[in-house]
């Protein structure tokens, strides 16, 4: 059994079908990604999977419990974290606050009563942690900036830190490319895969980067008009006359 | 908008309440109860009143004279003009150098007002107050002063509505003057200045003029909600049967004005013709953005005659208005409350004609055989009259009665012991006759602390001018004794001497 | 036979109750089409309306009644000129500059000038030197009464309102649709910066539809006038205030931007005030309640939690519409070791002095104020947790600090209990009152969440205040005792004085340690994006209910000891909904964001009128509101507040004088140097 699967997911916007009975799945430890043209049904997709979203048929289930009906923040405490395509990160807040941020609110030791005890403050053990963390991801020495002062690279790369400070079992990458010039991706994916193996979490790549989706994932699906055409490991899918005729003619005539 | 209109929405209804509930008579039937209900007062009823609910209807209750708890009508000021203050006593230009009195020096006695200038939305000038006070200051120093010295009206202070405390606070620190003279439309500094001992004037508008020994006003605290003869017998007057009344939903005090309304004219109803309250509508909004053409409606309907209120001006413009709208004006007559304001009747004159506005004074409209009121006519030439003109001129008559009372050595204390001690005090003829000694708390549940006579001085609106309607020549008032419960028509009266 | 005569009865009703309610129905749309037209052609929700109405009307009615000019005359004056005008003005002066600016940014202005505008011109015209009485329309005999179907009576003024307010969403709408320039209107609003790419002089159009939109407010103000009770008896800019509420909520049925909406919905609203009037019965209190004075406040609270329109709204696109506009860098540790001490060492003696004065040499006024002022530093201190922690604005504070202030007096008088512990148990109350009021607005944002708390306190000020388990009786006053415990009387200013800075410090310490908590981080996650906060797991309805009901006891405490200090509920003085307004502009005005901007809000609240404004300069005291009214316009630009960005210049001044190096990322960001948003809390 997968850890995290979508089965039969279909959803429906004022009778357009963006997302079609598609059948997904991701396990621990696993590099998959989620390819299609623009207005294939990814985001859709993306955010049925993540809760943002009720589809209407079809059910999405973490490490076999139904979690179809959870809301968003019950995901991520299970352990589905996440990026965006288009940055989101807390303004005025440093860049060691993102990391403090996800590992108090995955510790749940939100009580009112502690903070005003004064027990709820930061310990310097926390800190540490965050430090930690950021000197890994290459953003050492950081923590005190604030987060308008980072380059769209270094802010992807705190996204990822704060997923990954939730202790995710998963983390849904949403287009980690957008925006950053080839050297940043490969930097980025580099990163990604070392922190990967050391975390063992799974990774679901949702990508318009066909290139950093040949090059970083072990299995792919393809979606087009909200169906999944085809999926299986990165390299056959690549090869798939379908999809080369859907989708990368596309890539052919020029990246992002 | 930066004014604060539900603030005032909730004065203007206190002015309605204490304007027409009680200012107009201050009195007290039952001793009972601001009867919140109709039907429920009874067991709110002290002991020491006989039951009067059960009188609705008996044609004719047993007199309940049974005055022994009210001081016998020692002083009958009917008729006769029995001047009891002489006029010029004595001791009146004696100089005593006095130190140690805030506000008096050698040649000045100072006082400060306090006066809701700005931020009153109210339409009305309340400044007038001070015109009216520095009117009656300048006939006294015209006329030689006091004790050697001068009125002066040293500071006036505007309380801009909401910092009345604040002003009243300042006004003890300054420590400058002998006595406050107060026209708020909120009254939050009361217990400062009381507590002060700083002898109050004031405009009697607000409960805080009960209870309070160094506190006075152009009124005697006065019963709210209480049953009287008054609303039916003025319904009675224009051959009205059938009576609508209104009440803002948004206060208390406007809701009590019209339960007690309605409980006198129900109270009443057998003697006064039958008379029945036909309609009955305390859920109206202040500032009425919805209007009020479906109550109109219902009030046709119903055939109502008279339609009392407990509203403030805008209230009262806006249901007239609708009666126009709906060709009904000329059926009904309008009891005010509260519209004794030349200016604004001027404006709606349309509106009103043939309705009856009540005060607490002798009107402008009336002349009496009273030296202060000519003097007050002479000393006013030039301003614009309004009700808070005269308000200020009868406070400082006070004070200046007091002042004489207390002798050349006064000081606050002496001051406010001088004015509680008048028992019969009636502003030469201009109010209904105040016991300052007795009259101090609410007489809602204590007839001992309300006026001996229920007295209402009223004007008609002829032509967008006011006229006097109640009376008779000479004599404004129309008074019921107020031990009598029993129905029976008032007495014209004045009370000059 | 009775059966029928009784039905035909109740359909006369009803049929005479629509023509009644239609009229009304057209003063609601004449306000709401002006609140939709200013919000599509600017994204300002102009709360300020009834300030521009007001000028327009009292120019007319100062030229027309008082000046005896014809009717033409006046309205090209008042309404052709003026009215265009002021909105050129607020366009050039204000607006243009604060564009980019997050709606809320915008509310705060529209507030702002909200409380200077009617201020300004009254002081400038000397309005107030008579009564303003005798206001009319602009129709020639508008109160001639006709007939429909003879007989339903309408006046001529009516039937005037009715036409045009018809005839403007007509025309309007086909401005919108068909014209060139409505649809240039509409691009500019979108993105003004794409409009000018286009070849668009996005200023030219902005200014024009600013124009347009002033005209109309002032023609619903000088048309509203013979319609409107509240404005034909005295014309006051309060006036339009209750007809506004209605018409808020008709606005809110087309989200603020379908003038159709508006337009059937203010008929509708009018029509269902006057078929609950006809049909209701009023001997119940709550139906009482519901067709009386609760009316308007309940249409409007429900129809913001209950329409579909609006929750899909707030659901939706604009991911920025709930959220205050993002602070600037926020960055402790950039202000240098030396600054923080150099403060800290001034901050002790400015308050030492003051402390010194206050015991050794203030009299009882002075000590009072400064009271005051400790005591208004905590009731702001609530603002700052919702507005400056929790990035939201609510317009009901003063509600919370009314119920702390009756909830000190009601234990006390009813109970004989300490009023201390009244004032704790109020704030109890309050806390709670502020949760369950977080429930139906828990999905509301950014102004929809600021309108529906004005309501709910207005709701309190006109249908709760009044009864006897709330505001006290009539008959018992609002008396509140000073308290005692522990042994020490605190009866004398003095000693009061002291149990109010302490118990400042406390509030201000515990606000510091909830922001750099885990619930501040949780707040601060959520202000900073909610969608990434809630992917990492923070529970936003719980943030929510947390930060209602902390600032609700936190003003409570404030109302509590306001009552001790005053020894009464001063309720009408205190804690009216329209001062609460005033109370929200100044506190964001100086500085939402830190304790220390709530405390110099608390003095400057209290202080400036008295000192500055009276003492000093001799000017009357309704200048603070239009010095804080239209400070408010620094919000857009300074949402850290004025004495804040004082602060920060200074610092940075001062560090180039040192020679210091500005921090790493001066340069990004506002531009402005960073400095400490959360060490700052340094009061006594």
């Amino acid at each position: 059994m997968s850890l995290l699967a979508a089965d039969g997911i279909t959803k429906r916007f004022a009778g357009i079908t963006a997302v079609d009975d598609v059948h997904i799945a991701l396990d621990a430890g696993e590099r998959v990604g989620l390819i299609g043209p623009n207005g294939a049904g990814k985001t859709t997709l993306f955010n049925c999977l993540l809760g943002l979203l009720r589809p209407d048929a079809g059910s999405v289930s973490f490490d076999g419990e139904d979690i179809t009906r959870l809301p968003v923040y019950r995901r991520a405490r299970l352990g589905i974290g996440r990026t965006f395509q288009r940055v989101e990160l807390f303004s005025g807040s440093s860049v060691r606050d993102h990391l403090l941020f996800a590992h108090r609110i995955r510790r749940g030791t939100g009580a009112l009563w502690k903070d005003l005890l004064g027990l709820g403050l930061p310990k310097p053990v926390e800190i540490e942690r965050c430090d930690a963390l950021l000197d890994s991801l290459g953003l050492g020495g950081m923590g005190d900036e604030p987060i308008e002062a980072l380059s769209l690279g270094q802010s992807r790369l705190v996204e990822v830190a704060r997923a990954l400070m939730t202790q995710p079992r998963v983390v849904l990458l949403d287009e980690p490319s957008s925006g950053l010039d080839r050297a940043e991706t490969n930097a980025l994916a580099d990163t990604l895969a070392r922190i990967q193996a050391e975390q063992g979490f799974g990774l679901l790549l949702v990508e318009h980067d066909v290139e950093l989706v040949a090059s970083f994932t072990e299995r792919t699906y393809v979606l087009d008009f909200g169906r999944l055409i085809t999926h299986g490991s990165t390299a056959d899918v690549m090869q798939d006359p379908e999809v080369r005729s859907a989708y990368l003619g596309d890539f052919a005539a020029g990246p992002s | 908008m930066a004014a604060r209109f539900w603030k005032l929405a909730l004065i203007l209804a206190a002015l309605a309440l204490v304007a027409s509930a009680c200012g107009n008579a201050g009195n007290d039937d039952e001793g009972g109860a601001p009867a919140t209900t109709a039907a429920p007062a009874a067991p709110e009823e002290p002991d020491d009143e006989p039951a009067p609910e059960e009188a609705d209807d008996e044609p004719a209750p047993a007199p309940e004279e049974a005055g022994d708890d009210e001081p016998a009508p020692d002083g009958e000021p009917e008729a006769e003009p029995e001047p009891e203050e002489p006029k010029e006593p004595e001791h009146r230009h004696t100089f005593v150098p006095i130190s140690g009195v805030p506000g008096v020096n050698d040649s000045e006695i100072k006082v400060t007002s306090i006066v809701t200038i700005s931020n009153n939305a109210l339409g009305t000038n309340i400044a007038a107050y001070n015109d009216g006070i520095e009117a009656y200051f300048n006939y006294i120093n015209d006329t030689g002063g006091i004790y050697g010295r001068e009125l002066v009206l040293a500071n006036k202070r505007d309380d801009q509505l909401f910092s009345n405390q604040a002003e009243s606070l300042a006004m003890v620190e300054e420590d400058d003057s002998l006595a406050a003279f107060v026209a708020t439309l909120l009254f939050f500094g009361a217990d400062t200045l009381n507590d002060a001992g700083v002898p109050v004037f004031g405009w009697n508008i607000h409960n805080e003029f009960a209870d309070r020994w160094n506190i006075v006003g152009n009124i005697a605290p006065s019963c709210i909600g209480c049953i009287h003869q008054l609303f039916p017998w003025v319904a009675t007057q224009v051959g009205a049967t059938k009576v609508g009344i209104f009440g803002y939903g948004n206060s208390e005090n406007s809701k009590i004005c019209a339960e007690g309304t309605r409980d006198s004219v129900e109270h009443y109803s057998a003697e006064a013709g039958g008379m029945t309250v036909e309609f009955f509508d305390t859920s109206i909004e202040f500032g009425l953005a919805g209007g009020v053409a479906p109550q109109v409606s219902e009030m046709k309907d119903k055939g109502v005659d008279f339609i009392f209120t407990c509203l403030d001006l805008n209230g009262m413009r806006t249901i007239a208005q609708e009666l126009v709208k709906q060709d009904y004006r000329d059926q009904v007559t309008m009891y005010h409350p509260n519209t004794y304001n030349h200016e604004f009747v001027a404006a709606n004159a349309d509106l009103f004609e043939g309705d009856l506005v009540f005060v607490q004074f002798v009107p402008f409209e009336a002349e009496i055989d009273s030296e202060l009121q000519r003097r007050f006519f002479e000393y006013t030439e030039g301003l614009k009259l309004e009700e808070q003109t005269i308000v200020g001129w009868l406070n400082a008559h006070l004070f200046y009665d007091g002042l004489l009372a207390a002798g050349p050595e006064f000081d606050r204390a002496s001051l406010m012991e001088a004015v509680r001690s008048f028992e019969d005090y009636s502003h030469d003829g201009l109010t209904n006759p105040i016991d300052w000694n007795r009259q101090i708390p609410l007489p809602n549940d204590n007839i001992d602390a309300d006026y001996e006579y229920r007295c209402v001085n009223g004007v008609q609106v002829q032509d967008g001018a006011f006229v006097q309607w109640t009376g008779e020549p000479g004599k404004p008032w129309l008074c019921w004794e107020t031990v009598r419960t029993d129905w029976h028509d008032p007495e014209a009266l004045t009370f000059v001497g | 036979m009775t059966a029928s005569v009784l039905a035909a009865g109740v359909v006369e009703e009803t049929v005479r109750a629509f023509f009644q309610g239609l009229p009304i129905g057209a003063g609601f749309a004449l306000v709401a089409m002006s609140f939709v037209l200013t919000y599509k052609t600017s994204g300002v929700f102009n709360l300020a309306f009834g300030a521009q109405a007001f000028i327009s009307a009292a120019t007319y009615f100062e030229l027309h009644v008082r000046r005896d000019w014809p009717i033409w005359s006046a309205v090209l004056v008042a309404v052709v000129l003026v009215a265009p005008a002021l909105g050129l003005l607020l366009e050039r002066l204000v607006f243009r500059h604060v564009h980019a600016a997050s709606a809320v940014a915008k509310l705060v202005i529209s507030l702002g000038l909200m409380v200077a505008l009617p201020e300004l011109f009254k002081l400038i015209v000397d309005y107030n030197r008579e009564q303003p009485f005798g206001a009319v329309g602009i129709i020639p005999d508008g109160t001639t009464v006709y007939r429909l179907f003879g007989r339903y009576p309408v006046t001529r003024d009516e039937i005037a309102a009715f036409v045009i307010v018809v005839a403007a969403a007509v025309a309007l709408a086909a401005l919108f649709r068909y014209t060139r320039f409505g649809l240039r209107i509409r691009a500019v609003v979108q993105s003004p910066r794409m409009t000018e790419l286009n070849g668009v002089n996005a200023d030219w159009v902005s200014s024009g539809s600013w124009m347009l939109s002033s005209f109309f407010a002032g023609l619903a103000g000088v048309l509203l006038v013979p319609t409107t009770s509240s404005l034909g008896t005295v014309l006051e800019p309060q006036g339009y205030f209750p007809i506004v509420i209605s018409a808020l909520a008709a606005a809110a049925l087309g989200r603020l931007v379908n003038l159709p909406a508006a337009l059937f919905g203010g008929l509708a609203l009018g029509i269902v005030t006057t078929q609950m009037r006809t049909h209701v019965p009023r001997d119940n209190v709550i139906l009482a309640e519901l067709q009386g004075p609760a009316l308007p406040y309940v249409m409007l609270f429900a129809i913001i939690v209950f329409w579909p329109a609006i929750r899909r709204q707030v659901a939706g696109a604009d991911p920025l519409l709930g959220v205050s506009p993002p602070p600037p860098a926020l960055a402790a540790t950039s202000r240098s070791r030396g600054m923080t001490i150099y403060t800290r060492i001034m901050a002790l003696a400015f308050f030492t002095a003051v402390g010194i004065w206050t015991f050794g040499y203030a009299n009882n006024f002075w000590i009072s104020r400064i009271t005051h002022s400790v005591i208004f530093s905590i009731i702001f201190l609530s603002i700052v947790v919702f507005t400056g922690l929790g990035g939201q604005i609510a317009l009901c504070q003063v509600t919370f600090a009314a119920i702390g202030a009756f909830g000190a007096m009601q234990f006390a008088q009813r109970w004989d209990i300490s009023v201390i512990v009244g004032m704790v148990a109020g704030a109890a109350i309050a806390a709670a009152v502020g949760a369950v009021l977080s429930i139906p607005v828990m999905r509301l944002g950014g102004i929809w969440l600021a309108i529906a708390t004005l309501a709910f306190a207005l709701f309190f000020h006109d249908v709760l205040v009044k009864y006897s388990w709330v505001g006290g009786s009539l008959f018992h006053g609002r008396g509140v005792p000073r308290p005692e415990f522990f042994g020490v009387d605190f009866s004398s200013r003095e000693n009061f004085l002291i149990l109010c800075v302490a118990i400042l410090v406390l509030v201000g310490v515990l606000i510091i340690l909830i922001r750099e908590s885990s619930t501040g981080m949780a707040l601060r996650a959520l202000r900073g994006s909610e969608t990434a906060a809630e992917s990492i797991g923070v529970v936003s309805w719980r943030s929510r209910v947390i930060v209602f009901s902390v600032s609700a006891a936190i003003a409570a405490i404030g109302g509590g000891l306001l009552a001790m200090e005053e020894r009464l509920v001063g309720y009408e003085s205190n804690y009216d909904p329209q001062t609460g307004l005033f109370w929200l502009v100044i506190v964001v005005v100086l500085g939402a964001r830190t304790v220390e901007g709530g405390v110099q809000a608390g003095v400057a609240f209290v202080i400036f009128p008295e000192l500055v404004l009276d003492r000093w300069l001799g000017l009357h005291g309704a200048w603070r509101y239009v010095l804080f009214g239209f400070a408010a316009i620094s919000f857009a630009r300074h949402p850290e507040g004025l004495l804040e960005h004082g602060k920060r210049r200074s610092q940075a001044l001062m560090q180039r004088a040192f020679g210091r190096r500005q921090p790493a990322m001066a340069a990004a960001g506002a531009g402005e140097p960073a400095d400490s948003g959360t060490e700052t809390g340094g009061e006594p």
